[in-house]
């Protein structure tokens, strides 16, 4: 469990982080949301005991501000830009388990894990950006801590390997381990976590599970429908009636908004009244868009 | 003047009545053994007749001598005289006396009353020869005795602070004395004064104040002696015609003092030869010469590894340094009070000194540099005008001062000195180049374990 | 503060030390030139009884003087500047170590291969001279040696606060280069230009040489090294007389020490305690 309590961190004047307070659960995975300059990594920062802060925040119980190192050392971290010594990998990773004082190995076993295990002998500088944050989340994970902080872990990655890391990260939230990470993309939200953290200027705005996050911001799913033209009138105001927004026509079809996630709500309503629909595309909101809805909902 | 001139007529005199030789040696002899008839020196000397020899056997005397005949005394398988820690061992008060072959011990240690291994007190031309002293306040005291001979004795004090200790020589109004040979160490100083046409040869002399005390005693010889780790070689005074050949001064470093060897008011000095190493301050010249018309010709000296290689107090003229060797002094030359010297020579016939620190060349390989030598560092002229801060040898601020010097000649000080034929190669004698002794065991092993210790935790740190 | 902790930080320090291509040209050119210093003046060497080891010895001094400040100084100030400057600082400190753990495995694993550094230099020199057959004692040499490490070890603490004070390696870089010049060079400059123009006493030299580290390591290395203090002018014969010369060593020995707490525990509080965070 880690429990952030009214937690304000000030660089100067600006308030990076100002009076966040959430829980996480043993064994729940959630996520922090917000652009840049949020205050999400001055948050990991200060759970790291990184930074001084007023507030209080534990992590497994024991007081960060007290005991910095005993609660470092229940916690896996993995950077935003990770950086190492230039050493062989193999061996950065011995001298971190050295460290924390884990098995001999176990640095092997983690890099086999997270697919590094050929670059053993490479030096960190030789490594690829998605290599070296495969590295940091194989350290994160030696001393196989409780808790993982994880300072957008995706950023680097392709595709391919952010599939696999995801997976990586979902197997571990599976074992019971508790998991905070920060994140830019929903899809990864909605794979990993039970619930979103949302900051706008160092302040908590929402702390949903992430499907009521669209809700909770009055956000709606975007759908782009086709009906034959003939049907034009009749659909539009057939949608209207039942309180669908339409933003307007583009060709045959009609962009329309629908809230609380119900995307099949407009299409029931143009099929009971026996129009026809040609076609339709769902758009789901980006991060952009909720990052929007925040900036609505702060002003 | 007149009192020397007196004690060598009396010596002469004393010569023609005995014989005209320095070893006497006629009469009777009287045996002395421990075992008896006759079991006591003194009682020997008692019944003895002046120019009786008294032959003494090996066994231990503890007995206190006069010997107010002229006797000769010689020691038979190393017999020991024991004075008994109190007064003067033996006293020799007869001219043309002779002590041969004793181990003499025990003299009392009230300097206030010299008490003294062997003493002699007008005894002209006695020969003290072959002795050996130990624990003896001071060694061999010559008394108004001219034309001594003091030869291959063995001379060792009482090891005690050396406010306390007495000479290992004394010559005192003894002209015409020779010293040769001895071996002396453990005392505080040789004294020769007022004793003149004096020659020392082959001594050594070791562990005391001054290796050589010496003042108001003219047309002296030293040849072949070594005198080494005291606090000064030697210091001489109020003299003139001295010469020294082949002399070592070695490793005297009083604090304050610390002389290879020292000159005040010292005339006509002949110096030639000399190895002067490791010493505070090789050659320190006070007021020498003094007179007007003397100039002290000091050549073919080794004057090596000395903090400084020659001392000059302000204004001393009339010193010609030729063809000496100047090697790897900390400072090859100071003037006191800092200046530049003037009136002195350094080289003659077109032919300087040798110098270690010569930054020249010879293009026509006579051996001659072609650039004259000056002595011209700016930390020098510093510290002798500011002694204080010798402080700062050996600091890289001191090198970085001279670099300055040569970068900004603005700052460059007067030269010294300079020797305009400077020489290139070095007159070190080739029997002092000893390189290559035996390896020391102790050093090579602390040595080796200084390095394999970094080289094995290095091997260590790049295993695990 | 785990001792444990403390040394894998300063096992690590260590390797990178022995990997850093400066620090290995260092000990090469730090062996070498003490070697060659035996052969520069073989005169020194081959007057066998008369010159040994002290001398050679004086040569090294001079040449310690030289390396040992500036490998410290500069090793010592890109030691946490570096760290942070890369990044690898922070990350460091996410994991479960106390930034006093840090501080103190750091200066422990640079300070090791320094000394040992110093002790091959040495080392070699001393077979050299053995070899050659080179009198003189040799308990002297290796006590030479050790000053060395309390010079490298102070030098060092003087990097450490120039390192918490800089975020940039290189401008922690250029005061290094700067102390050193200070050190080895400006300050005694300033001394003795001081001595001169103020026409300063025996006492008052004394007492400014004593503020340089590398001034007391000297002096006090011409004490350890042999009965030569009066090559130290009126000053060394006036501390001598005055203090003794184990009085005299134990000073210079206190001044070493006080350099090298004072500026450590200057650096230490500020790291770990004042400036506690690393963003």
């Amino acid at each position: 469990m880690i429990e952030i309590k009214n937690v304000t961190k000030s660089f100067g004047k600006l308030k990076a982080v100002d009076s966040a307070s959430f829980r996480v659960e043993k064994g729940e995975a959630v996520s922090l949301l917000g652009s840049n300059g949020a205050g999400k990594s001055t948050l990991i920062k200060c759970i790291l005991g990184l930074l001084d802060y007023s507030g209080d925040i534990a992590v497994g119980g024991i007081r960060v501000k007290d005991h910095p190192k005993e609660a470092k050392s229940l916690i896996g971290y993995l950077p935003q830009e990770p950086l190492f010594y230039d050493m062989r990998t193999l061996d950065i990773v011995r001298f971190f388990a050295r460290l924390r004082n884990v098995d001999e190995g176990r640095p092997a076993e983690v890099l086999d894990k997270v697919g590094l295990a050929e670059h053993s002998s490479k030096y960190a500088s030789e490594l690829s950006g998605g290599m070296r944050q495969r590295l940091s989340f194989a350290i994160a994970l030696l001393s196989e801590p409780m808790f993982l902080i994880l300072d957008e872990p995706t950023s680097n990655l392709d595709a391919h390997a952010r599939a696999e890391f995801l997976r990586l990260i979902k197997d571990y939230k599976e074992n019971g381990k508790t998991v905070i990470f920060s994140s830019h993309r929903l899809d990864e939200v909605d794979y990993l976590a039970d619930r979103a953290v949302l900051m706008k200027d160092g302040r908590v705005v929402v702390d949903e599970e992430p499907h009521r996050l669209r809700q909770t911001l009055g956000l709606g799913t975007k759908m782009n429908i086709a009906v034959p033209d003939e049907y034009a009138a009749l659909a539009a105001s057939a949608l209207s009636g039942a309180g669908i927004i339409v933003h307007g026509r583009n060709g045959r079809g009609f962009l329309v908004e629908v809230k609380g996630g119900d995307s099949l709500h407009p299409l029931r309503e143009l099929m009971s009244r026996d129009i026809p629909v040609l076609g339709f595309s769902v758009e789901e909101p980006t991060m952009e868009n909720i990052l929007e809805g925040a900036d609505r909902d702060g002003n | 003047m007149t009192k020397c001139f007196l004690s060598y007529l009396y010596a002469i005199a004393v010569l023609t009545l005995s014989g005209a030789s320095v070893v006497p040696a006629f009469g009777t002899t009287i045996r002395v053994s421990p075992d008896g008839p006759v079991s006591s020196i003194a009682e020997a000397i008692n019944s003895a007749s002046p120019g009786d020899t008294i032959s003494v056997e090996g066994g231990v005397y503890h007995e206190r001598i006069v010997v107010d005949k002229t006797l000769s005394l010689t020691g038979v398988n190393n017999p020991v005289i024991d004075g008994g820690g109190t007064g003067t061992v033996i006293e020799i008060k007869a001219p043309g006396s002779a002590l041969k072959g004793f181990t003499v011990r025990g003299s009392g240690s009230h300097l206030s009353n010299e008490d003294t291994g062997i003493l002699l007190d007008t005894a002209g031309g006695t020969l003290i020869e072959g002795n050996r002293l130990t624990d003896v306040l001071f060694g061999i005291y010559i008394k108004n005795s001219p034309h001594t001979v003091i030869r291959g004795n063995t001379i060792r004090g009482k090891d005690v602070q050396m406010t306390e200790r007495g000479d290992g020589i004394r010559l005192w109004y003894s002209s015409g004395t020779k010293i040769i040979d001895n071996d002396i160490s453990v005392i505080r100083d040789l004294v020769i004064w007022w004793s003149s046409d004096t020659l020392i040869k082959g001594n050594v002399v070791e562990e005391g104040r001054y290796g050589l005390h010496y003042m108001s005693s003219n047309h002296n010889k030293f040849e072949d002696n070594v005198f080494r780790n005291n606090y000064v070689g030697g210091f001489l005074m109020y003299s003139v015609d001295i010469q020294f050949y082949r002399n070592r001064f070695v490793n005297n470093r009083g604090v304050g003092t610390g002389y290879g060897i020292g000159f005040k008011d010292l005339d006509d000095v002949v110096a030639s030869d000399n190895l002067i190493i490791d010493n505070r301050v090789g050659i320190f010249l006070d007021n020498s010469p003094y007179l007007v018309d003397s100039w002290n010709k000091i050549s073919d000296n080794v004057i090596a590894f000395n903090d400084i290689g020659v001392s000059f107090m302000p204004s001393i003229r009339r010193n010609a340094f030729h063809e000496n060797s100047f090697v790897d002094n900390d400072e090859q030359v100071e003037v006191r009070g800092g200046g530049q010297l003037a009136g002195n020579e350094w080289s003659s016939g077109g032919s300087g000194n040798y110098w270690s620190d010569y930054i020249g060349y010879d293009e026509n390989g006579d051996g001659i540099g072609e650039i004259p030598y000056t002595s011209e560092s700016l930390f020098e002229s510093l510290i002798d005008a500011k002694p204080e801060l010798r402080i700062f040898v050996f600091s890289p601020v001191a090198k970085a001062i001279e670099l300055a010097s040569r970068a900004f000649p603005v700052i460059k000080p007067e030269p010294k000195l300079t020797d305009e034929y400077p020489r290139v190669r070095s007159g070190i004698p080739p029997g002092l180049r000893t390189g290559g002794g035996e390896p020391s065991a102790k050093l090579i092993i602390l040595s080796l374990s200084m390095v394999a210790l970094p080289l094995i935790f290095y091997a260590y740190m790049r295993k695990s | 503060m785990e001792i444990r902790n403390i040394l894998i930080l300063a096992g690590k320090e260590t390797r990178e030390s022995l990997k850093n291509r400066w620090f290995v040209l260092y000990t090469v050119s730090f062996s070498v030139l003490a070697v060659l210093i035996l052969s520069i003046a073989p005169g020194r060497n081959e007057i066998t009884g008369i010159s040994g080891y002290g001398r050679t010895a004086a040569s090294l001094i001079n040449l310690v003087l030289l390396f040992v400040p500036l490998i410290a100084l500069i090793t010592g100030s890109i030691s946490i500047s570096g760290e942070r400057e890369n990044g690898t600082l922070q990350y460091l400190l996410s994991h479960p170590v106390t930034k006093a753990e840090v501080f103190a495995g750091k200066f422990l694993g640079i300070l090791v291969p320094i000394c040992f550094s110093i002790s091959l230099g040495f080392g070699l020199a001393g077979i050299g001279v053995a070899l050659r057959g080179g009198s003189g004692d040799a308990a002297e040499f290796v006590l030479t040696a050790l000053l060395s490490w309390l010079l490298a070890a102070s030098l060092l603490s003087v990097g450490f606060v120039v390192s918490v004070f800089s975020r940039r390696a290189s401008k922690a870089i250029g005061v290094a280069v700067f102390l050193w010049l200070l050190i080895i060079v400006l300050g005694d400059l300033g001394i003795m230009g001081t001595a001169v123009a103020m026409d300063l006493g025996i006492k008052q030299v004394f007492a400014l040489a004593l503020l340089n580290p590398a001034e007391v390591f000297k002096i006090a290395s011409v004490l350890v090294l042999s009965p030569r203090f009066e090559i130290l002018g009126p000053v060394g014969v006036y501390a001598v007389r005055t203090f003794g010369r184990e009085g005299v060593i134990f000073i210079l020995l206190s001044v070493m020490a006080v350099w090298t707490v004072i500026p450590f525990a200057c650096a230490f509080l500020t790291f770990s305690i004042w400036r506690r965070e690393e963003s």
